[in-house]
């Protein structure tokens, strides 16, 4: 498969959140807001390019029965890193994601492709998976992130977009609307999927 | 054993090599870190003294914490050109998800002048983060302490709490009546 198939992969036909159910935890606790779900996206898409190219660079160099401890400690390497650089150049994006930027260690999307993908795959072709996977969860972040803040808050990034007179349906914000407006969404990736399937 | 110490040695090397990026990210990060809580802390005591004029920020003197039972971790004075003194004191409290930590100024007839989050990184993204948002900590200039947390129109003694944060809002009104009662004590000296 060539680097583009790769990345397209990722972002659509295997994208992490919406068709693996990956990392589901990040995925509902932080798309409370835009600017969260695609700063979340963003440094767990550099950790995971990170990560893969540094597992695919050592896959011979790691010996199979400690593979899982060896990429454990390349993950928490650069999710520690990539939380230091927050903090110093993005404080507020820092703050306010808090604890999930450290969190990033035991998000399974990342040891599932350093995994399944990385320790069996080229340099260039685990970075691409890395980009795509990355950005297919950035992505379905934004897109339920944006779905909870316009209903649960009647803005957008911040900015008001349903005006003065829309009482916000506080549900979507909340840990219940997040499991809701995340199977409402999957039911209508799901539907668009068949009916694709049904028209080809 | 061969094999054990083979694997051993491998993750001792990807160990130290993941350590030793860390120290150098570290090294190259925390002095900026360092400086931004420094800038954070001083904005904060500007922002809680925002209607107040002629404060001399050089005139600054530390206070003692008498009490043990208390949120508050340290009282800065200050004094204004007019001589009145101001206090802006430090409040470290527990919220949801962690400690909120805050500046709350307070003048000498122990009225709020405002107050300042600094850190409410613990609280729900959405939720109890908006106590930083100014419809929430906008309540408290001119009121006193004690202070008691409503959910309906606040009236001369009440805050209203962020609707779906009531720990979080609890945790600053608490915050806010210790500072004040720390103030007082500190004018009882």
């Amino acid at each position: 498969m060539k680097c583009a198939g790769i990345v397209k992969n990722g972002l659509f036909n295997e994208n992490p959140t919406f068709v693996q159910l990956l990392g589901m935890c990040p995925t509902l606790a932080v798309t409370t807001s835009v600017a969260n779900g695609i700063g979340m996206g963003l440094a767990t898409t550099g950790v995971l390019v990170c990560a893969n190219i540094a597992v695919s660079l050592l896959r011979g160099f790691i010996p199979g029965k400690i593979r899982i401890a060896s990429y454990v400690v390349v993950i928490s390497g650069f999710a520690t890193l990539v939380d230091m650089l927050l903090k110093a150049y993005a404080p507020a994006l820092s703050k306010s994601l808090g604890i999930f930027i450290p969190l990033i260690v035991v998000n399974c999307i990342i040891l599932a492709r350093a995994e399944a993908f990385a320790s069996k795959h080229s340099v260039v072709k685990s970075a691409a998976d890395g980009l795509g996977m990355g950005l297919g969860f950035a992505g379905a972040l934004t897109i339920l992130s944006a779905v909870r803040e316009l209903i649960g808050n009647g803005t957008l990034l911040g900015y008001a977009v349903l005006g003065e007179g829309y009482q916000p349906a506080l549900i979507a914000i909340l840990p219940p609307g997040g499991f809701i407006i995340l199977g409402l969404t999957l039911g209508v990736i799901n539907l668009i999927k068949e009916r694709r399937k049904a028209s080809a | 054993m061969c094999e054990f110490l083979r694997s051993g040695g491998v993750l001792f090397i990807i160990t130290a090599a993941a350590a030793l990026i860390l120290a150098i990210g570290n090294a190259a990060t925390k002095d900026i870190i360092a400086s931004l809580d420094i800038q954070a802390r001083s904005a904060a005591q500007t922002a809680v003294f925002d209607g107040v004029d002629g404060i001399d920020p050089a005139s600054t003197k530390t206070y003692d914490i008498l009490s043990d039972d208390t949120f508050v971790n340290g009282i800065t004075g200050f004094e204004a050109a007019d001589g009145k003194r101001y206090f802006a004191v430090e409040v470290t409290v527990a919220g949801y998800g962690g400690d909120i930590k805050m500046m709350v100024g307070v003048d000498e007839s122990l009225t709020v002048t405002g107050i300042s989050i600094i850190d409410k990184s613990g609280e729900t993204p959405g939720l109890g983060s908006k106590i930083g948002e100014a419809r929430f900590y906008g309540q408290f200039p001119g009121k006193t302490g004690d202070l008691a947390a409503v959910r309906s129109t606040p009236g001369g003694n009440q805050v209203q709490v962020v609707t779906g944060a009531t720990i979080s809002s609890r945790a600053v009104i608490s915050g806010v009546n210790d500072a004040v009662l720390a103030v007082e004590g500190v004018l009882d000296r």
